[in-house]
């Protein structure tokens, strides 16, 4: 039987080195598309799972097992992509690379009017659902965060509130901004 | 009718609510079109992200691990005050940063150059003068260096001014 990865994790805390290849053999595409989800850069998605993972081999002693392996490796992840975010925002604002004011502010897509009658009809309909991950791009990071961890990794908002350090009704909170922004873009494709 | 429960509408859409709260807003849509149609849209939406996430680009995996691999026993083997530089692959020598970096370089080169080529030519004068003044005692003990074969005894010529008396006296 395959070892779990909290038991894999409590032997890479103690120097194994297979046990480390295992966990990143079991993550690296997940560490990978996460990162990149977040950031659109393959570059820097490939250089922060290395990174997360690099903390990992460093800090596994640090996992206490009150939570999922996955939640606590994501958490790691999320953090670097975050602050990764948080560093390079001018780089990106004046390079062209879609970077987003912080959660606090309503962006440009939210404060766009959602529409009164059914947005979903119509030509533009399929074409801004097909954008709609383009859509997404434009979030905040943690929109964006919450959505790709909610609806692309699929875990709870319980999970959710975890990796992002923050409470579940702040996790809801951005997830209904997100939301609330994208249904902007339909009504504004349709229109 | 209720007012309108806006907070709660995508949370009831994406099935995060707790049953009495769901059930208030149930009984709210079931008067509200507008509501309806949120709900509706919110739960496309849903379906969309979930069916359309996007993939990255494919990688390397076997390459991806050896980088790993490398990395982590640089990172092993560097002083802890030597990780900043080392943690990371060296994103300032990428094109762009490594354009920007190069014109503050530059930038600074053509300022220094400014700055020293603006002293006045009398200074260089004096600097060269300085320098002759200081050699002027091994030019009076030429003659011992001179009689030296191949200058390999370094003391002597170091201590040319001790030797000065000697050749006098």
């Amino acid at each position: 039987m395959e070892p779990s990865d909290e038991v894999l994790c409590e032997r890479v805390a103690g120097g194994e080195e297979a046990a480390f290849d295992l966990l990143v053999e079991r993550y690296q595409q997940r560490a990978f598309r996460l990162a990149w989800s977040i950031l659109r850069h393959s570059e820097d998605a490939r250089d922060l799972s290395q990174e997360a993972f690099i903390r990992l081999w460093e800090a596994a002693g640090s996992f206490r097992g009150r939570s999922r392996f996955s939640t606590w490796f994501y958490r790691l992840l999320v953090n670097l992509c975050l602050d990764h975010r948080r560093k390079h925002r001018w780089w990106h604002e004046v390079f062209g690379r879609e970077e987003r004011a912080g959660n606090d502010v309503p962006s440009a897509l939210e404060q766009q009017p959602a529409l009164s009658v059914d947005p979903v009809e119509g030509l533009g309909r399929e074409r801004a659902l097909a954008r709609v991950w383009d859509a997404a791009a434009r979030l905040s990071p943690q929109q964006r965060t919450v959505l790709v961890l909610h609806v692309q990794e699929e875990l709870s908002m319980s999970e959710v509130a975890d990796v992002m350090g923050c409470a579940e009704a702040t996790a809801r909170v951005h997830l209904h901004r997100a939301l609330i922004a994208l249904r902007a873009t339909l009504g504004k494709e349709k229109a | 009718m209720t007012r309108h429960p806006d907070d709660a509408l995508s949370a009831y859409a994406a099935g995060l609510l707790a049953d009495d709260e769901r059930a208030s807003v149930e009984r709210h849509l079931a008067d509200c079109a507008a509501c309806r149609a949120a709900v509706a849209d919110f739960r496309l939406l849903l379906d969309r992200l979930a069916a359309t996430a996007p993939t990255p680009p494919e990688i390397s995996w076997p390459r991806y691990r050896a980088e790993l691999r490398a990395r982590r026993e640089a990172r092993a083997d560097a002083a802890p005050g030597m990780r900043a530089w080392t943690g990371s692959r060296a994103r300032w020598l990428r094109p762009v940063p490594l354009a920007a970096s190069t014109a503050v370089v530059a930038s600074c080169a053509i300022l220094l150059y400014v700055a020293v080529g603006a002293r006045p030519p009398a200074d260089l004068a004096s600097m060269e003068a300085d320098g002759l003044a200081s050699r002027i005692e091994m030019i009076d003990n030429y003659h011992v260096v001179e009689q030296l074969d191949l200058l390999e005894d370094l003391d002597v010529i170091r201590n040319l001014d001790r030797l000065a008396p000697t050749r006098e006296g």
